[in-house]
């Protein structure tokens, strides 16, 4: 025989709602304990994503100042790279002046050119020395501080004769002077 | 007040005897004389029943008897078997359809169980002057419905001070049920026979006959739980 179940009690309506709002509150916690899982373990994964790309970088790093300390204490590679950089500098403002120069009576004899200091020497026989005041001064034409000094002025002999006599100057300047 | 909300009792009322169990006392009888009333009964609770508690109160039949309800073709809707339970008992009980609180389990609609709207009343009263509160109030024959015994059973009856109540099943759900109060114990068997043939039911072929009011010592498995030791077979 099925059992009877007889109350005269009705249940009250805040057993509902505090059943609702416990229903509630468990969903609650539920949706953001699984959240937080969720972003536990996406912050783990990108940790983990982080640490690796790190380790990355130091390796590559490590690898990088390896092959750096190995370039440079091979002394073909420090020539090398010296004849590099000598190639790359440009030379162009040191010929510009040598060919403009147009003063009669002057004679280029030598171009020096130190390229590990870039300093620049350029000897010109000339007539005299108001002739080699004026060299100098077409040499520094156009540049904003004079860069070519007057380094040495010589006399040279030719012929014998006094009258005759010739000079040779030596000027030097910078290449960074120049441009 | 949350202390006392969490003391539990349970408290059997009948017209001739009361049972009051906590766990702090035990269980307490008193007889009160004669035929009493619902107010008469819950004053000897009073007596018994210092502080206030959650009360799990049942009913003997004859406070609320057992009504088999026959339904016309066509009420099958909850409301509707309660409202024509309510008529079908109130007429039974000779009372105003709106003197009656009823109950009615949806799984087993064929049995209602009336209450007379003054007994609810002072009971509602009494518990809400003494601090009380109400966790449950049923018959003790719906109690005894829930026995263990009852699972193969088609009929049982039970045999209350004030009463005696015959439940009869078609099948498995109860569908025939009758109780009949008592002046005196004396009157319980002649009462019994009476309704096996008033409900159609075959005496030699009766349920459980279950005894309910007397400390008992024989203890026989598959009784109902609630009140163990107050419950003997016939």
């Amino acid at each position: 025989m099925k059992r009877v179940d007889l109350n005269f009690v009705r249940p009250s309506k805040w057993i509902f709602i505090w059943v609702a709002a416990l229903l509630m509150l468990a969903a609650g916690t539920a949706a953001v304990g699984w959240t937080a899982g969720k972003l536990g373990r996406v912050t783990q994964s990108n940790d983990e994503a982080a640490q690796r790309i790190i380790a990355k970088v130091q390796e590559l790093s490590s690898q990088h100042a390896n092959a750096l300390a190995a370039a440079n204490a091979d002394p073909t590679q420090a020539q090398f790279r010296k004849v590099q950089g000598q190639l790359q500098l440009d030379w162009s403002p040191v010929f510009a002046t040598v060919e403009n120069l147009r003063e009669p009576g002057t004679r280029l004899v030598s171009l020096v050119i130190g390229s590990d200091t870039q300093t620049i020497q350029v000897e010109y026989e000339v007539e005299s020395l108001a002739q080699a005041a004026r060299l100098t001064s077409a040499m520094n034409a156009g540049l904003p501080q004079p860069a070519w000094k007057l380094a040495s002025v010589s006399a040279v002999s030719a012929g014998g004769l006094a009258a005759s006599e010739r000079m040779r100057g030596i000027w030097r300047g910078q290449l960074n002077g120049l441009r | 007040m949350l202390w006392a909300r969490s003391r539990r009792a349970s408290v059997y009322l009948s017209r001739w005897l009361v049972l009051v169990r906590t766990s702090a006392t035990g269980t307490v009888e008193a007889e009160l004389s004669g035929d009493a009333s619902m107010d008469e009964a819950l004053a000897r609770v009073s007596g018994i029943l210092a502080s206030p508690a959650n009360l799990t109160i049942h009913l003997s039949a004859a406070f609320c008897p057992a009504i088999g309800i026959e339904y016309p073709e066509g009420v099958h809707r909850y409301k509707e078997r309660v409202i024509f339970s309510r008529s079908v008992c109130a007429a039974r009980l000779d009372v105003a359809v709106d003197a009656i609180e009823i109950a009615l389990d949806p799984s087993t609609p064929k049995v209602a169980a009336p209450v007379l709207s003054s007994d609810w009343r002072s009971l509602a009263q009494w518990a809400s002057e003494d601090g009380h509160r109400l966790s449950s109030v049923s018959p003790l024959w719906s109690v005894a419905s829930r026995a263990q015994m009852m699972n193969r059973a088609n009929s049982y009856a039970l045999h209350e001070p004030d009463s005696v109540t015959l439940v009869g099943a078609a099948a498995t759900e109860p569908t025939h049920a009758m109780t009949l109060r008592l002046n005196s114990a004396d009157q319980s068997a002649d009462a019994l026979n009476r309704m096996h043939q008033a409900l159609g039911l075959d005496v030699g072929e009766a349920g459980p006959r279950m005894q309910f009011g007397r400390a008992s010592q024989e203890l026989h498995a598959g009784l109902p739980n609630p009140w163990k030791g107050y419950w003997s077979l016939q």
